[in-house]
């Protein structure tokens, strides 16, 4: 229980905030309604971010740490890019988009879960991490797809919300990677 | 993660954690531990020791480094069972190329293993004077049983487990 603990805290830890605006830049297209299709996409992001995170604990892929930190910055950005240029529309088949910045998210995590854990509890402590991890994300994407619903109720236009929202998040992230570039 | 200029060893991470396993020694009768921990942030720790004087942590020799970490750990690790406290006291450093390995004992006198049983506390507040997000997790492992857990400002960096 220790390790999905720390699993859940991870996503839900506001001072690591790079990957609450990931998620938050996932679901931009996504409603309520379609809450199904979201922990789909979410579910692609965990399997990506295990298998890398395993890979790069047992330093099977070594990637400098402030080049992988530069990638998930980008990730974000490349999300609400493509979601813009979508104009907020699921795309279908475009899941793997999920997976494939689950591998580069996963890669940032891998010297921290080596350092946690010891030769004994490396595999078996991996499950629960990241089934922590995985329900992390579920509740933190209902609530964003709650607040959209409560937003749409009220303002009666999400449009505009997403866009606000997509400004705010591209802000974040570019100012993310410029930061991560001066290493 | 921001470098700071006083540090020389430079082990980049985004996280601020050490790992602590705790082993009943039934034929030593004590208990022995080993603290996981970042060079960086040890260095810092030990920078922040010597504050007072005109001196930094690199520059002092082997047996100065020594009295320093003893000096900290002792007043950052304590050890209790069922409310009677146990002197930790350090017993050496291990410097591998990413981090820092310190060892302790507390000795339980003529205990019995069944003796042993009932609530540990342990309070370990590691590196917590130093960074606020601070995480000292701790594996204790009681007659072939381990109980893993955090020691974190939420929990005021205390932990109890019962065996």
């Amino acid at each position: 229980m220790f390790y999905f603990n720390l699993g859940v805290r991870h996503i839900t830890d506001l001072e690591a905030y790079d990957h609450m605006l990931f998620l938050l830049a996932l679901t931009l297209p996504f409603s309520f309604g379609q809450w199904k299709a979201t922990l789909k996409w979410i579910t692609a992001f965990t399997l990506g971010h295990s298998i890398s995170l395993a890979l790069a604990a047992t330093e099977v892929i070594r990637i400098p740490s402030h080049w992988v930190e530069l990638g998930i910055a980008i990730t974000i950005s490349m999300t609400v890019g493509y979601h813009l240029i979508n104009g907020f529309k699921v795309v279908q088949g475009a899941i793997w988009l999920s997976g494939i910045f689950g591998l580069i998210h996963g890669l940032g995590f891998g010297s921290y879960y080596s350092f946690i854990t010891q030769n004994d509890s490396f595999w078996w402590a991996w499950i629960p991490f990241n089934l922590g991890i995985e329900a992390g994300q579920v509740l933190v994407v209902l609530a964003l797809l709650f607040v959209y619903w409560a937003v749409e109720k009220i303002l009666r236009n999400t449009k505009a919300t997403k866009w606000m929202l997509s400004g705010m998040i591209l802000t974040l992230s570019i100012q993310m990677i410029l930061d991560r570039l001066s290493f | 993660m921001a470098q700071d200029p006083t540090v020389h060893t430079k082990v980049r991470h985004e996280f601020y954690v050490t790992v602590t396993d705790f082993h009943i020694d039934i034929e030593k009768r004590k208990i022995t531990g080993l603290v996981k921990t970042f060079p960086d942030d040890w260095e810092r720790a030990m920078n922040a020791l010597l504050r007072e004087k005109v001196i930094r942590y690199v520059q002092l020799d082997s047996n100065q480094r020594a009295a320093l970490h003893a000096q900290y750990l002792e007043q950052h690790i304590q050890l209790d069972l069922n409310g009677e406290a146990m002197a930790v006291e350090y017993f050496g450093t291990s410097t591998g190329p990413d981090e820092v390995y310190l060892l302790f004992m507390a000795e339980y006198g003529d205990k019995e293993l069944e003796d042993l049983s009932g609530n540990w506390t342990i309070t370990h507040t590691l590196l917590a004077d130093i960074y606020p997000s601070q995480e000292n997790i701790v594996i204790f492992h009681y007659d072939g049983r381990k109980r893993t857990n955090s020691c974190r400002e939420s929990n005021e960096y205390r932990l109890n487990f019962d065996f």
